[in-house]
């Protein structure tokens, strides 16, 4: 690679990095949910383009369509469903001290992590990698996923209908109205 | 899409790592901070997220697939997981009649 | 035989302070009567046929297990048990002042019956019985009957085991339960206000002896190894480098400390003339008779520490002086009956410490068994007098009961003839027994007679204030209230009040003066407990002719003191009036006694008080705050902990952040 794509490659990283940070703080500040859930879905879409300048295209994909497309819809469902937005804000602020014990774990968290990674930048080259100069991420992705982690593939797959049964299970009364007057 | 994969880019892992840890802490901070149920529940998917650009940046740092299969299962999981606490949340609001975390303690004191 | 016979002695004063202790509140006046009196009574047959061979000397030598025999000594010492057994080994002789005696040190519970001991128990159970048969009568109207015999045989129990006590230990026993029973008996009407009160006193004022007794019992321990008469004494006799020197004085002033308690010497004298407020059989015994002879005891037991401190002894003499001449003035203006006894006891027994200061030892001892004598007979005449005249103890109102209680009357005479010390009833010889031996002392000459003129004049006042009681109350006008009406004593109490009259009369035979040519029973048969000749105190020789002269003049003296009295008190006159109203601060001084109460009161009482006050303070505002602290920060503690299970998911969730973030940044920096 050239240096000039290199360093495009970096800036663009950097972009994409400071605009998922700046959601994920709207997100934890707004007071509105829904403003809130919307700044999430930004959120996911720019790390979706993470994913992708960081090579795993597969993954940015599905991550638009499972995080953005499904789970946010999900969240917008709940939201305007529970009307939270009308009703009394129950989002008082935490007291001071909470806040800046939590500011002050984050940091330590952050700097601790910084500065341990700045010691350390090289891993492992493990077996069962991609040689180096194949092209073909999501084959070898797909091929990876059916053979050797197959099993895991399908109890996953188990996982989802556990969940769906479970929602089901508890949220469907007979008969039973919401508060809000919504059925 | 052979000649557009790239399978190890040239952003600097400690960078994503930076990254990841950042967006972990601002969900938790999400998480302690709000009272909002759903908007908690949202901070817990932030911070799922950030597990997940962690894994992917690994991924890439060290040319490994592992990452990114780990990344799909998590992606699968936490679309089970949203439905699920979603649904708690939906329960919470049946009993309480708000989504105010705080008001979800059967303790007194 | 001789040990058992020795063993129940004191032992039937016991069972019968048991039998009355466990049984008394159902046994009736009669037969409460029988066990205290018969008790007692076979007490003093046991110490008559105990005590006779050793007075006589008809002793021999023997060692027979737990009894030894000494007939040098006239001594017999039987040790009952092993008492305290505080040596690893016994037998082996400690060095003196050496640091391994306590190796070898045990004390067994053992008496000792030598002449002195043997002198001091028929006292104690003979007057012991006498007042006892008296009281019998004299309580019977009171509530409490059998508490009281209960309390008196513990308290004969009690004196026997300090008299025959073969250790100092024991006799500290002895000592300290005899303080038990005179707090007992003299707050005997506990409902009242003043009893009570005054038994406090005396157990404090004697606690405060005891502390000195107690110390000086530890010197002597260290220094000698031993606290058993029988290898103390010898010791100390045999160490000539002993003599004089600091240790020896400040034992003996220890020692010393412990007799002015119980014995009430000034400054420890305040607690007797409260006494009074306890029955009087209480008075008589306890407090005339027995228990405050016990410093006398103690001192003649341990003549020897005496004699080996020289300056002490002289000190001790001079207390006494001190305390005879200042209690007989304050005797002069009484005018309840029990208090003029009172002071005249403490006047008494200041007379024998005089006596056994000056190393005149038989001396004191004579005095005690003659004071035991008329001053028991004072008490319970005092008592007659008190029951004919339904409780009134004030001489003002009194006057002319001769022809209304004539027996009392002719005991009373007998007493005060007695103590006055005129001729020839005991007190004259027993008083100038001490006169003579202040003399032939080898004091410095200003020194003893100066002692001899104070005595002398305390012999004065002694023989006035005493007629002045006896005139007061039975000679001159009437002037009882309304509604008294004064009788006769019962048989049961005037036949005691005869018995004590003769033996106040006759008992002068125990120790006839020189000059009669007699022998002195008293001095002959002290002999092996007085160690004489080793020691400083030595005697000088008098004259006969001499002797007699002094005599005389005592005599004169006393005469001079009871004629005033007569002057005085005999008819209805206003020179006592007169007398008191021409010499007003004196009559103040003499009246507040000394304000020995008041300065003992302000110098000691009230910095106690205000310590404890303090000490009470900062027991609430330091030490209570501090447990309470401690509660509440337990509280708070709680308090604060109770977030961790709130219930509120957030602070769970906190918890967890913070945790992770310390084991990550430990992980990580480590």
């Amino acid at each position: 690679m050239t240096d000039a794509s290199t360093l495009a490659t970096q800036v663009v990283f950097a972009v994409i990095a400071l605009v998922t940070i700046a959601s994920g703080i709207l997100v934890v500040t707004r007071r509105n949910p829904v403003a809130a859930i919307a700044c999430l879905v930004v959120h996911f879409v720019a790390t979706a383009c993470a994913y992708i300048v960081l090579s795993s295209q597969f993954l940015g994909a599905a991550q638009v369509l499972v995080y953005a497309g499904a789970i946010m819809v999900l969240f917008l469902f709940v939201v305007m469903l529970l009307a939270v937005d009308k009703q009394p804000d129950p989002g008082a602020a935490s007291g001071l001290g909470r806040k800046v014990l939590v500011a002050a774990c984050a940091l330590v968290l952050i700097t601790v992590v910084g500065r341990a990674v700045a010691q350390h930048s090289a891993g492992p080259a493990a077996a069962g990698t991609l040689a180096p100069g194949v092209e073909d991420s999501i084959q070898w992705l797909a091929a990876d996923l059916m053979e050797r982690h197959l099993v895991a593939f399908e109890l996953s797959s188990m996982v989802l209908i556990a969940a769906m049964a479970g929602v089901l299970v508890y949220t469907t009364r007979r008969g039973r109205e919401m508060p809000g007057g919504t059925p | 899409m052979s000649g557009l994969a790239l399978l190890h880019s040239v952003v600097p892992a400690s960078w994503a790592i930076l990254l990841a840890v950042t967006l972990f802490a601002i969900g938790a901070c999400g998480v302690l901070l709000r009272r909002n149920a759903i908007i908690v529940f949202a901070s817990i998917e932030m911070m799922m997220n950030a597990a997940n650009v962690l894994f992917v940046a690994m991924a890439d740092s060290w040319d490994h697939a592992a990452g990114r299969i780990f990344v799909f299962f998590v992606i699968v999981v936490a679309a089970a997981e949203a439905a699920v606490g979603l649904g708690i949340v939906l329960a919470l609001y049946r009993l309480h009649g708000t989504v105010d975390i705080d008001r979800a303690s059967l303790m007194r004191g | 035989m001789q040990a058992v016979m020795l063993g129940v002695i004191p032992l039937l004063p016991a069972i019968g302070f048991a039998i009355l202790g466990l049984f008394g509140r159902r046994m009736s006046n009669g037969q409460v009567r029988l066990v205290a009196c018969g008790v007692i009574g076979l007490a003093f047959v046991a110490a008559l046929l105990s005590a006779l061979p050793v007075l006589l000397g008809r002793l021999e030598s023997a060692t027979s297990g737990a009894v030894v025999v000494n007939a040098a000594a006239r001594s017999v010492e039987v040790s009952l048990w092993e008492w305290l057994p505080l040596g690893a080994r016994h037998g082996a002789s400690p060095e003196l002042h050496g640091e391994r005696f306590l190796e070898h040190l045990s004390i067994p519970f053992g008496l000792y019956l030598d002449p002195l001991s043997a002198v001091m128990i028929l006292v104690i159970t003979g007057v012991g019985f006498l007042i006892h048969i008296y009281a019998s009568e004299y309580m019977s109207h009171e509530g409490g009957y059998w508490r009281f015999f209960t309390y008196m045989n513990l308290f004969v129990a009690m004196m026997l085991i300090l008299v025959l006590g073969s250790s100092f230990p024991l006799m500290f026993v002895g000592w300290e339960g005899v303080g038990l029973c005179s707090y007992l008996l003299i707050g005997f009407y506990y409902q009242q206000e003043v009893p009570p009160q005054a038994g406090l006193k005396a157990f404090l004022v004697n606690r405060i002896g005891d502390a000195g007794f107690l110390l000086g019992m530890l010197l002597l321990l260290l220094t000698f190894g031993s606290l058993r008469y029988a290898e103390l004494f010898p010791r100390v006799a045999g160490a000539s480098e002993y003599v004089g020197t600091g240790l020896a004085v400040a034992t003996a002033a220890l020692l010393f400390v412990g007799a002015m308690g119980k014995s009430a010497q000034f400054p420890l004298h305040v607690w007797l003339p409260d006494a009074m407020a306890g029955p009087t059989p209480v008075s008589a015994l306890i407090h005339a008779a027995t228990m405050v002879t016990a410093g006398v005891y103690l001192v003649i037991r341990a003549n020897i520490v005496f004699q080996a401190a020289p300056e002490m002894s002289a000190i001790v003499a001079v207390v006494g002086l001190v305390t005879a001449l200042m209690a007989a003035s304050i005797a002069l203006v009484q005018t309840d009956l029990k208090k003029v006894l009172a002071y005249s006891t403490v006047s008494q027994l200041g007379y024998m410490f005089i006596a056994v200061g000056v190393g005149a030892y038989a001396a004191g001892l004579f005095h005690l068994v003659t004071h035991a004598f008329f001053k028991a007979l004072l008490f319970l005449g005092a008592g007659s007098v008190s029951h004919a005249m339904g409780g009134e103890l004030d001489m003002r109102k009194m006057g002319g009961l001769a022809k209304k209680l004539p027996q009392t009357r002719w005991v009373m005479a007998i007493a005060t003839w007695a103590i006055a010390g005129l001729p020839v009833l005991s007190g004259f010889w027993s008083k100038d027994e001490i006169l003579t031996g202040v003399v032939t002392s080898t004091l410095p000459q200003a020194m003893k007679w100066a002692i001899w003129g104070g005595a002398l004049l305390g012999a004065l006042l002694t023989a006035f204030y005493m007629y002045r009681l006896y005139f007061m109350t039975f000679r001159g006008e009437p002037r009882w209230d309304e509604g008294v009406h004064p009788h006769e004593s019962p048989a049961m109490m005037t036949l005691p009040l005869w018995i004590l009259a003769l033996l106040s009369a006759v008992g002068g035979v125990l120790g006839l003066a020189a000059w009669t040519g007699a022998r002195n029973i008293l001095h002959h048969a002290l002999e092996p407990v007085v160690f004489p000749g080793t020691m400083v105190l030595g005697r000088e020789a008098l004259e006969h002719g001499t002797e007699l002269g002094l005599a005389i003049v005592a005599i004169v003296v006393a005469a001079t003191g009871a004629l005033g009295a007569m002057f005085f008190y005999a008819r209805r006159s206003d020179v006592p009036a007169r007398a008191a109203a021409a010499l007003p601060r004196l009559r103040e001084l003499l009246r507040g006694k000394y304000w020995m109460d008041e300065i003992l009161g302000a110098l000691f009482v009230r910095s106690t008080l205000s310590l404890s006050a303090l000490a009470a303070r900062f027991d609430r505002k330091v030490i209570d705050f501090g447990v309470e602290m401690s509660g509440f920060s337990a509280g708070l503690l709680g308090e604060a902990l109770r977030n961790l299970t709130s219930g509120r998911v957030r602070t769970y969730a906190l918890g967890v952040l913070v945790g992770a973030a310390a084991v990550v940044s430990w992980m990580v920096l480590r």
